[in-house]
Order: C-alpha cells, then structure tokens, then sequence
C-alpha cells in the first residue's frame, strides 16, 4: 500500500510539472490535442459512472455539455462581445449586466456543472425510476435532442444556431488536466466505497441488488448526477478551449464520441476512459489527413467501423472492468524484466 | 373546408410514409428487443438507391424503384448478418452499441461517397407523382394519391405475411418466446433475416416515396423520419404491427395539423416529437394496442 501512495503522489507532482512546463512550452498542435484529449477524457469519466459501473444506458452526455458549455460562456464572455454577438435578439437578463474575470473561470465551469446536475435531476427523477435499458437510452437521447430544439431556439440566451464567438480562451493544461485529475480522483474514490459498490452490484442485477436493501433509485440517480456534472464541466473547458460554440457543436456525435471512448477503454473503467480519452484525441488528429486527403467526413466513417470491430471482436476494451494500479504496472514490468532475461543470449 | 380536407390528405400521405418506417422497427424490436438504431438510415438509403440507379444509371423510374426496394432489403438482411447476429447472446447493451456504429456509419458513408458526396442531390421524382389532379375545388397532387395506396398495398401485404403464411407465424412464435421456438424446430436465424429483409423493404418503400415527398437527398435525411416512426412505433404499442400502422397515422395527422394550425410552434416540432415519446416511455410504455411485458427474473 505505501509504495503505491508514494507512487501516486510522484506522478502526480510529475504531471503538474509536465502542465506547468506545457503551458508554456508545448508545441501549440500537440497542446490542443492534449486539451481535447483531457476534456473527453473529462467527459468519458462521468458517462461511464453511468453507462459501464452502474450500467445504466443514457445517450444524454451531449445535451448536459451544451449545458455547461453555455453555461460558462455567458458567464466569462466580455460585456463588449456580448454586445457584437447579440445583433438581433437582446441577451437576456442578468446575463447582459456581468461578465468574469479570469479568476471567475472555476466559477463559471461549477455553475455549468451545477446547470448540469439539476437537468440531470430533471430528467432522472421520472427516467430512471421508470426506466431501464434501452427505453432509459431513448429517453435520455430525447432529451438531448430537447436541449438542442431550445438552444436553437432561444435566442436571447444561446443566439440560436448562429453561436457565439469571441469566448475568451482561458481553457489550457493547469484547467483541463487539472480538472481531470480531481474528477478522476472523484470518481475512484466513488467507485471503491461502498456506494461504488452498490452501483456495481445494480449493474450485475438489478432484482438481486434491490432485495439486499440497496435503494436502486437513489444509487442511479446519484450516478447519473455525476456523470452530469462531468459533462458540464467537460463542456465549459470545450467552449473556452475552442472559442466559439453553436448548438450543433453538441449534437449526438459527441455522445457517439464518449461512447467509442468507455467502448475502447472498457465499459465500466475509469482508468481506461482516461486514457482512452488521450488515444481517442490523439487518433482523431492522426486521421486529419484522411479528412483532407479524400473527403471530408471519412474520419468518422473509420470511427463507426472502428466501433463496430470493437464490438464484436474485442468487447471487452482495453481495460475490461478493470482499473490502472500501480500493482499491475510493477507486476507487469517486473515479468517484462524475467522474460527478458530468460532470453537474453 | 378545402383547406382541411387538404390538410387530412397531407396528414394520411405523411402518416402512411411513418407507418411504414415504423412496422420495421416494431418487428425489430419485437423479435431481437433490438431498437435498430440504423433502420432510419437504411430509410435514407434507399432514396438515395434511387437517385443513383435513376439518375446516373438511367434506369426506367419503376425499374430503379423495384431494385432499390431490393437492394435496400438486402443491406438490412447484411447489416443484421455481420453486425447484429454475432452478439446474439451478448448483453442487449452490446447490440445497441453496434446499432449506433452501423448507424454512424451508413450516415457518414453517405458523406463520403464520391457520387453522393455530402451536398443535397434532387431525387428523381416521376410524373405521375408530380402531376395535379383537380377534384370540384380540391387541387391534388399525384403523391397524396399514391403514396397512401401503395403504403396501404403494402401494409395489407404484410399484414398476410405475418398472419397468414408459415414464416410469419414462426415470427409471430420468436417474437413471444424465441427458445422455445427453437426448441420446436424452427431455424431462427432464418426467421430473423426474413424480418429484417421485410422491415428494410418496407423501409425503402417509405424512403422512395418520401423522396417523391420532398424531393431532396441529403446524408441526414433519415434520422428525424426515423425518430418520428420510432415514436410512433411506441405509440401504437412497440412490437405491435397493427399498432405501429395506427401509430404512424396518428403521428402523421398529428404533425401536420400542429403544423398548418399554429406555425409559431414549428421550431420546436422536433422536441414536441422526443416530448411525445418521452411522455409514452414514462406513463405508457405499452402503447395503445401493446400488451404489458412482464419482468423476467
């Protein structure tokens, strides 16, 4: 137990120090991809608290980062940018009186966050008490599909399907990782505890987890809360990681996004969604070529295929159910190192 | 009174093109508890079918019709072959999954084929589905005759399939209790294909009459008709065939009467959709005709 917490405390100081160093330093191109791969990390996290531990299947990820990336943007917009984007339709109260500086960022994104949990307990509430399985997904795809009709069509607060631009661009490594490692940490504590283990119990059986007196409903509900608030946070740091955001930025392809990414992991690890995460933004750039070389539109056309070979041949992921330790890691180098040396000539 | 007998008869064309979306993902899901995700993309490809053996192949209309209905099956009868029967036995969670992937990618490859590439193509609509047809004062045009007589055609062809002929029992059989059926000597496999070979044709036959509809093809085409002919499917009752008719008809007239009656509100037409079928999933899961499922422990 002891070398592991040390362990841990040393990456950790190793990772601060990367982002310290990355923020300044880094190549710009690599730089963006290490964000993106942090926010969906970010996002993936959350979803599959729902979707892999407790095993409940939402399809609503993306109306909960509209959310919060809504969210945070009117908050940290400049009163002037406000003025520029809202030429039509005046920006509603009491969004047009403020704006915050850049110390207000964690403010922002825990407000989008906090918009995240209540829709979560709006939808929640009716869906999961009476719904299960596929129905829970169609209802948590209607759903996104809800949020987006209303962004498109409340102009005083979104500016409708004309977006916003000019969001300054505060998101960097310091926010994006570092909101990462503190959901991350979350969520493995959550996962280890006893409520974790509820949670994973409701995915094994639903029936058998309810008579041993575990309150399935309060259990999901909770899960569906954090996955929630991930997404929002995951959609504050995209808005102010990109600079301008529409309501077409958060359409179901995102949610098809994190689902290939807790798909490749492994649903119901949330190590596996982390680094899947990085693997997932890191492809998405590698394959740039094959958008610009053929046509636009065949990246995505890879992904399905990908997904779909993921599914049928190798379903359990990269991490299966299992979670990163640093046991695993040492054990794993350690038979590396005898396996070497029995060879050796 | 012209202006909503004319509304009734856009209602009853629009509400037999959903009927017929409709009926593939009831027996889908009625077979498999599959929602088939991609079924409103086949939908999509069978316009698309059209465009190309018509309008790049120039193929007589009926002749392209007739093989794009068959192409089409056959992509459904695919598509459940390689993405859907090796998980058979995997988590139902699985099998949405891959629906997703499959629909994802008959969406992009639309996108990125060379001769659909994307940008919207005009459909190939014939004359006869063009021409106006003048009744006292009602002016009507040749879609709203024929495409609720062909969907009807259809329907009452199915509607035989499925109550009257050796196949459709043993889908009627699978869809209440898919072991046992196997166990009395039924090929399930067999079965299966047939009912994703008829979903998907009845599909195509929406998709090419939707294109003499609104004659425009784009890569995205699928995905709201599908959601409304999922919806109406729960509506009716999902793995109900008769229901998901009486769904598609409802939902048709429904849409088109909110829509002629009070424009203010067609902005949100998509989320009164997902509204709808929310509210259906929440307070009436079973639909009107359904019959309550029980909970298998």
């Amino acid at each position: 137990m002891k070398p592991n917490w040390i362990l841990t405390l040393l990456f950790l100081l190793g990772l601060a120090a990367f982002v310290w160093w990355g923020d300044a330093h880094l190549d710009r191109f690599i730089w963006r991809i290490l964000n993106f791969g942090a926010i969906y990390a970010l996002g993936a996290v959350g979803y599959t608290m729902i979707n892999g531990v407790t095993g409940q299947f939402s399809l609503g990820p993306h109306g909960f980062m509209l959310l919060g990336g809504y969210l945070t943007t009117l908050f940290m917009l400049p009163l002037h940018q406000k003025k520029v984007v809202w030429l039509f339709t005046p920006l509603s109260w009491p969004f047009n009186q403020f704006t915050l500086p850049y110390w207000g960022f964690i403010l922002a994104l825990l407000a989008g966050g906090v918009l995240a949990v209540l829709a979560a307990l709006v939808v929640g509430i009716p869906a999961l008490r009476a719904l299960r399985g596929d129905y829970l997904a169609i209802a948590t795809f209607g759903f996104g599909e809800i949020i987006y009709v209303l962004a498109c069509n409340f102009m005083g607060l979104t500016n409708g399907p004309m977006g916003i631009k000019g969001i300054p661009q505060y998101t960097n490594l310091a926010w994006s990782v570092g909101a990462l490692v503190v959901l991350t940490y979350a969520a493995v504590r959550l996962k280890n505890s006893s409520f974790g283990r509820a949670l994973r119990a409701i995915r094994e059986d639903e029936l058998a987890a309810e008579s041993m007196g575990i309150n399935v409903f309060r259990h999901k509900l909770l899960a569906f809360m954090f996955s929630a608030f991930c997404a929002g946070v995951a959609g504050g740091l995209m808005a102010c990681l990109i600079g301008t955001i529409t309501p077409d930025l958060f359409r179901f392809f995102m949610t098809f996004y994190l689902l290939m990414i807790i798909v490749l992991g492994g649903l119901g690890s949330i190590s596996g969604a982390v680094v899947a995460g990085f693997i997932f933004a890191a492809i998405f750039e590698a394959l740039r070529f094959v958008d610009t070389a053929v046509v636009p539109g065949t990246r995505m056309v890879v992904f399905a295929v990908l997904l779909i070979l993921v599914m049928l041949f190798f379903r359990r992921g990269l991490f299966g159910r299992e979670e990163f330790t640093w046991d695993w890691l040492l054990g794993g180098a350690k038979r590396a190192w005898r396996w070497a040396w029995a060879r050796r000539s | 009174m012209d202006t909503y007998l004319q509304q009734l008869l856009n209602g009853v064309t629009l509400g037999s093109l959903y009927a017929l979306i409709a009926i593939g993902y009831t027996m889908v899901y009625g077979i498999l508890r599959l929602i088939n995700f991609a079924h409103g993309d086949v939908f999509m490809w069978a316009g698309y079918w059209v465009f190309f053996l018509v309008a790049l192949f120039h193929l007589p209309w009926w002749l392209g019709a007739v093989c794009a209905v068959v192409i089409t099956a056959l992509m459904g009868v695919t598509i459940e072959r390689v993405a859907y029967r090796p998980l058979r036995e995997a988590p139902r969670i699985s099998l949405l999954i891959t629906a997703i992937g499959v629909s994802f990618l008959l969406e992009n490859l639309i996108i990125v084929l060379p001769w659909a590439s994307g940008r919207q193509k005009p459909y190939p609509t014939p004359n006869f589905m063009i021409q106006i047809y003048q009744a006292g004062s009602v002016r009507i045009q040749g879609v709203t005759i024929w495409v609720p007589l062909i969907a009807a055609a259809c329907l009452l062809g199915l509607i035989f399939l499925v109550y009257r002929t050796k196949v459709g029992r043993a889908m009627r059989a699978i869809a209440t209790d898919i072991e046992t059926t196997a166990l009395m000597g039924a090929d399930i496999n067999r079965v299966i294909s047939y009912t994703f070979l008829v979903g998907s044709a009845l599909a195509a036959v929406g998709g090419i009459l939707w294109g003499c509809r609104y004659p425009r093809l784009q890569w995205d085409l699928g995905i709201m008709p599908g959601w409304r002919a999922f919806t109406a499917a729960v509506i009716g009752g999902i793995g109900n065939i008769v229901g998901a008719m009486l769904g598609g008809f409802l939902l048709g007239l429904a849409e088109i009467l909110v829509v002629a009656f009070l424009p203010g509100l067609s902005g949100f037409r998509d989320a009164f959709i997902f509204a709808i079928l929310i509210f259906f999933l929440l307070f009436k899961p079973t639909g009107i005709l359904g019959k309550p499922l029980k909970e298998k422990v």
